[in-house]
């Protein structure tokens, strides 16, 4: 691919950059950076290798991964792509190896509690672990939510929103909630 | 005054494209554009004449090709509000359109740069677009792989059109459904 060696060494600035001075990532091969990436937060997040981290489709933007909590982790595997996605995470999120996400926002809690006299404590919140399995598409703008399990090998379609659900390999998923085609 | 810098910045579009010679575009008369237009990719995109636009919520209308044999086909009078356009194999849209903020697909996966893009992956996961006459597709909306939409069809905010529809048809929802004619006599 074009522009590959440029790519590398900003991974490895990245690299330095998160995993040396901020010290909330893990890289464990070489990372490819096509784009700007931003991890902010105390959780740690753990980059398999040959990660490809690319702006949107249509140009622009950069990937965020924003960690919430101590205790929260983003594994993402090996050869996944991620092309200006955004990532809140509180307790964990799993990207598979060769996963493509699309600018898509993961997020595996509501971030506030339902219940607006306790909107403001921040222990609060409803959280469960999301998985991306091996090889699955998430498309444009999609909407991933807590608790959400795609099945290996699935395609979700653009503007899909998909929560509290575990599908099965090789679906196509349409839809607000997201539903197999 | 708008107008005129527009003109003025189809005219630099138009010499940005001799100079560079890509090759594979060719717009007609009456080129306007507001903001920007970007044009990437290796196949070709045909556009017709008074074609206007502009950004829309921060999104520059794009138009991306990955493959030789892509071809995009833009009619007369058109109206692009950050329109954003992935082709792989054949995308035609109509005369005097109304698109704001609009992501046209013809494959259910965007190729990203290190994919290998061949016959069978298009065979697998491309069908061709085509959108007719007089149409107007709202903000947020996404016209996904294989769909037709007739003439005079009015795709409203933030749904998704995944299946054909018929001419005159106000499409609603995510996958769209027809919820009434926009024809008070039809």
């Amino acid at each position: 691919m074009k522009g590959d060696f440029f790519a590398r060494c900003r991974g490895l600035w990245y690299t330095f950059k998160y995993q040396y001075i901020f010290g909330n990532a893990v890289v464990e091969g070489p990372l490819y950076a096509y784009a700007r990436l931003e991890i902010k937060g105390p959780g740690k997040v753990v980059f398999g290798s040959n990660v490809r981290i690319l702006p949107t489709a249509f140009g622009g933007d950069y990937v965020s991964l924003y960690l919430n909590h101590r205790e929260s982790i983003i594994r993402i595997g090996n050869n996944a792509v991620l092309r200006g996605t955004r990532v809140g995470c509180e307790s964990s999120i799993e990207i598979g190896d060769g996963a493509v996400v699309e600018s898509a926002s993961l997020f595996d809690t509501d971030f506030h509690h339902i219940d607006a006299s306790r909107r403001d404590e921040v222990d609060e919140k409803a959280v469960k672990p999301l998985v991306i399995g091996a090889g699955a598409y998430v498309g444009w703008e999609c909407c991933v939510g807590k608790g959400a399990h795609l099945g290996a090998d699935s395609v979700m379609l653009p503007n899909t929103l998909l929560t509290w659900k575990t599908t099965g390999p090789d679906a196509v998923l349409i839809g607000v909630p997201g539903r197999v085609l | 005054m708008r107008v005129s810098l527009a003109v003025g910045r189809g005219f630099l579009f138009r010499l940005k494209l001799i100079l560079w010679d890509p090759g594979n575009v060719s717009i007609g008369k009456g080129l306007r554009i507001y903001s920007s237009l970007y044009i990437r990719g290796p196949g070709k995109v045909i556009i017709g004449n008074n074609f206007s636009t502009n950004r829309n919520i921060f999104k520059e209308t794009t138009i991306l090709t990955h493959h030789p044999d892509a071809v995009v086909r833009i009619g007369d009078g058109n109206y692009f509000g950050g329109v954003h356009i992935s082709c792989v194999r054949k995308i035609e849209i109509g005369d005097n359109n109304l698109l704001g903020n609009t992501v046209i697909l013809d494959s259910d996966i965007i190729p990203h740069p290190n994919m290998k893009v061949d016959r069978d992956w298009m065979e697998k996961w491309s069908r061709a677009v085509v959108i007719g006459n007089n149409t107007w597709l709202a903000v947020n909306t996404v016209v996904l792989k294989g769909v037709t939409l007739g003439d005079e069809c009015v795709l409203s905010a933030g749904s998704v059109a995944a299946a054909d529809a018929e001419p005159r048809s106000l499409l609603l929802g995510v996958p769209a459904r027809k919820i009434k004619s926009t024809r008070e006599d039809a």
